[in-house]
């Protein structure tokens, strides 16, 4: 995101606007995952317990780069 | 199953020393133990909630045993509520490949339970679903831990026959301070004391071992 706005500063309130619709995103996410004895009803269906800590950060990730890519088209598209 | 060597502790404090576990299709194995001995964190090792020190756990005389996704074979029912509170009981059930309608035939007051989420619920009747959804789940092995609390004893009664049932297809560790309705459906009894596990043949055992006092 840095590198973004260091190449094209007029692209700052895109990436805002990126990080907030990703915000919801990671709520969710560790608002379900993340919550005491809850770990178990995922542990009980075969996932691990790496999987279970690391699934909302690839999640996360994925999702954010996603986006980027998306608007970086759409800023490409625009110029 | 056979779970050996578990080596517990959190900095100083040593939780479990050369723990000791087994289990078998057929057989109801009750685990016991005062207040903080380590009962819920030797299963909560057994799950992979909770990394050990140490650990070997073993299932059938397997060469080896894909520990990192034992709930595939192994389900777990904590001492508290676990269940996501936004889910739906149609939903945990379709995740856990029960059918919903022997939760029904087990208690008619679910007939209209079933888009309702464990949020809805209360304490009692969420723990009586989550019982029944790990008891009745496709797994070798289940462990239960204080499955009676909170229950009303006309479901203690029902879960005992339903334990009774499924032992059957499964073998089934269960944990209670109500030793007396443990005693009265367990095969295998140990006691969890200092960090180690005491095997446990009669209620006079339990007394020796300081666990009731008469």
């Amino acid at each position: 995101m840095s590198l973004l706005v260091v190449s094209k500063p007029l692209s700052v309130d895109i990436c805002v606007i990126i990080k907030l619709i990703s915000i919801p995103i990671i709520w969710y996410l560790r608002a379900n995952l993340s919550r005491g004895l809850e770990m178990y009803f995922y542990l009980n269906l075969g996932i691990s317990r790496k999987e279970y800590w690391i699934i909302p950060f690839a999640v996360e990730f994925v999702a954010f780069t996603v986006l980027m890519v998306i608007s970086s088209i759409i800023g490409f598209a625009i110029r | 199953m056979l779970v050996d060597s578990v080596h517990l502790e959190f900095g100083q404090h040593q939780v479990l020393q050369s723990a000791y576990l087994t289990a078998k299709t057929g057989y109801v194995t009750g685990v016991l133990g005062r207040n903080g001995t380590g009962k819920s964190c030797l299963f909560k090792c057994i799950m992979g909630g909770i990394k050990p020190q140490n650990m070997f756990i073993r299932i059938n005389d397997e060469r080896e045993t894909d520990y990192a996704h034992i709930g595939n074979r192994v389900k777990y029912l904590p001492q508290n509520l676990f269940m996501p509170s936004n889910m739906s009981l149609n939903e945990a059930f379709s995740l856990y490949g029960v059918d919903y309608d022997g939760l029904v035939t087990f208690d008619t007051k679910y007939h209209t339970y079933q888009h309702k989420t464990f949020n809805e619920l209360s304490g009692g009747e969420a723990r009586i679903v989550e019982m029944y959804l790990v008891l009745m789940s496709d797994a070798d092995f289940c462990i239960l831990d204080e499955p009676f609390s909170n229950i009303a004893p006309n479901c203690v009664d029902k879960m005992q026959s339903l334990i009774q049932t499924q032992k059957k297809n499964k073998g089934i560790i269960i944990s209670d301070h109500l030793y007396e309705d443990i005693l009265e459906v367990t095969d295998d009894l140990f006691l969890l004391r200092d960090g180690y596990t005491f095997p446990i043949k009669s209620r006079d055992d339990l007394i020796r071992n300081g666990y009731i006092l008469r």
